[in-house]
């Protein structure tokens, strides 16, 4: 099968159910359910009528999509590090894990969006406060899976490791992290897809910008098209960093897919 | 080199208390290829780890050229059985064998030098890098063979080496490890349940009784060498001693005693 043939046959289902919402929506003529295509000129000309030196990009999508990706990232990135020195060291010390597994256990299980009054007490409406929350919401799946991975090391390699004296440090780098990378993988990327919730969520209250301002600033002027269109970014957003993690893992653990296929 | 004094080795302790080995006392002089062979569940493994430092016995002592083994000595090698829980997937077959020679001091070229001869020794020269789960299991074996190779020890020891591969390729890695024990004049311990293997490789077969394991026989091989695959095994001394140590093995100590 060609190129073409597949991409076709992949989405032709997404053509058809634009089809249909359009038709659906023309007919029921709603407020609330603009049609799509009224969407796509709305997201044309809220992000793509600028001036040809920047790509027809329009100052709103300069300012807040990269504003908005910046704290999504450097949330994930703080998690991502916090998570796995934390989670690491939990899976390792059964005397840490005793006594900081209850709060571990304590804390996730709190809804990230009830914390938002809590960091907005702490930090002043700003990106920090938005960086902090995000990376304090989705700290837990990269933590909690981090710990599962080095704490379920193959005993023969560590034995391994033991008999050949590798040293503390070289055991942490070379056999225990490598080991846990596909867990610790799993859990970064179900904390990237909780990065792009809790970035909407923070900007939706505490913030002057980004997408998740530009989506409430369209709603209270009862722009529907355009929350519609900003709904849309999101979602192409959220395929698109899914789509990067999973290339980048594929990279990373290649070894671990290749040996699951052969052994 | 290797001695072994009144050790033995309790897991747990109360009712549910399992006592593996009972008081064994073994030496092994320099250069001797000992095969340790007992019935499956006998302590075997408990009796390597031991050596190794992986357990701390309960009871008695191991020394190593005189020194008391406390925790992992630095001139022993382990090659495991299950070679695919040894290697490490993530790492190419040389960076494997190179790994343990950081602690040796050597810098990255001559480990990278050491592990390439160590993997020519083994016949593997052209696999440096792939990965440990592209090759075969018997190649593997190999790699984890090339590994202990490179490290130099004083004593190599083999947990079931030959336990998870097919007949051919455990008679090549026979034959490899007589051929590099050769190469390296090294003293190596080799624990397996197959007697056929233990003579056919040992200089001396010791065999263990079934948990708690102690000694109930150590047997001088007396064959002529070189030995070969075909020509060995149809010796008379090696059928002899093979029934010798299968007798052993079966806890039966002379065909009259032998009862239905």
């Amino acid at each position: 099968m060609s190129g073409a043939v597949r991409v076709v046959n992949r989405l032709w289902p997404v053509v058809a159910v634009v089809a249909l919402w359009e038709l659906l929506t023309r007919y029921l003529e709603m407020l609330s359910f603009p049609p799509p295509s009224q969407i796509a000129a709305s997201a044309y000309t809220m992000w793509l009528t600028g001036p040809a030196e920047r790509l027809w990009l329009t100052e709103a999508a300069l300012e807040n999509i990269p504003t908005s990706v910046g704290r999504l990232l450097t949330g994930w990135v703080l998690a991502g590090v916090a998570g796995i020195a934390l989670g690491v060291a939990l899976g390792r010390s059964p005397l840490l894990f005793r006594l900081v597994d209850p709060l571990v256990q304590f804390a996730r299980a709190i809804p990230p969006p009830m914390l938002l009054a809590l960091f907005l007490a702490l930090f002043a409406i700003g990106p920090r406060m938005q960086i902090n929350f995000i990376a304090f919401g989705i700290v837990w799946p990269v933590l909690i899976n981090a710990c599962d991975g080095a704490r379920h090391v193959d005993r023969q390699h560590l034995d391994t490791a033991r008999v050949f004296g590798l040293t503390g440090r070289e055991r942490l780098f070379r056999v225990i992290l490598p080991s846990a990378m596909p867990k610790i993988f799993a859990g970064l990327r179900v904390s990237l897809s909780l990065a792009l919730i809790l970035m909407v969520l923070s900007e939706l209250i505490g913030s002057t910008d980004g997408i998740g301002f530009q989506l409430l600033e369209a709603q209270r002027s009862y722009d529907f098209p355009g929350v519609w269109a900003t709904i849309v970014v999101l979602g192409v957003l959220g395929y698109a960093l899914n789509s990067a993690f999973l290339a980048a893992e594929r990279r990373v653990l290649s070894w671990h897919r290749s040996a699951k296929q052969t052994t | 080199m290797l001695e072994i004094t009144n050790l033995s080795h309790t897991y747990g302790s109360g009712p549910t208390a399992h006592n593996a080995l009972g008081g064994v006392n073994l030496k092994v002089a320099q250069g001797e290829l000992v095969c340790v062979v007992g019935p499956s569940g006998c302590g075997k493994s408990t009796l390597l780890r031991s050596i190794a430092g992986l357990i701390r016995p309960t009871g008695g002592q191991v020394t190593l050229n005189g020194v008391r083994v406390e925790q992992t000595p630095d001139n022993l090698a382990v090659v495991f059985q299950d070679y695919s829980r040894s290697l490490f997937p993530w790492m190419s077959v040389a960076d494997n064998v190179s790994l343990p020679l950081r602690r040796k001091g050597l810098d990255k070229g001559r480990r990278r030098e050491s592990a390439l001869e160590a993997l020519e020794e083994v016949g593997l020269q052209g696999a440096a890098a792939k990965y440990p789960w592209q090759l075969s299991g018997g190649m593997q074996q190999r790699v984890s063979i090339a590994r202990a190779l490179a490290y130099r020890p004083a004593l190599l020891l083999m947990d079931e080496p030959f336990g998870s591969v097919d007949a051919q390729t455990r008679e090549d890695l026979e034959d490899l490890t007589l051929r590099v024990r050769g190469l390296h004049n090294m003293t190596i311990v080799l624990i397996t349940h197959d007697i056929d293997e233990s003579v056919y490789v040992g200089d001396r077969v010791v065999v263990l009784s079934k948990a708690p394991a102690g000694i109930v026989g150590d047997l001088r091989v007396d064959l002529p060498g070189p030995r070969d695959q075909i020509t060995t095994r149809e010796h008379p001394a090696f059928v002899h001693l093979r029934a010798e140590v299968g007798r052993l093995v079966r806890g039966r100590r002379s065909p009259s005693a032998w009862t239905p």
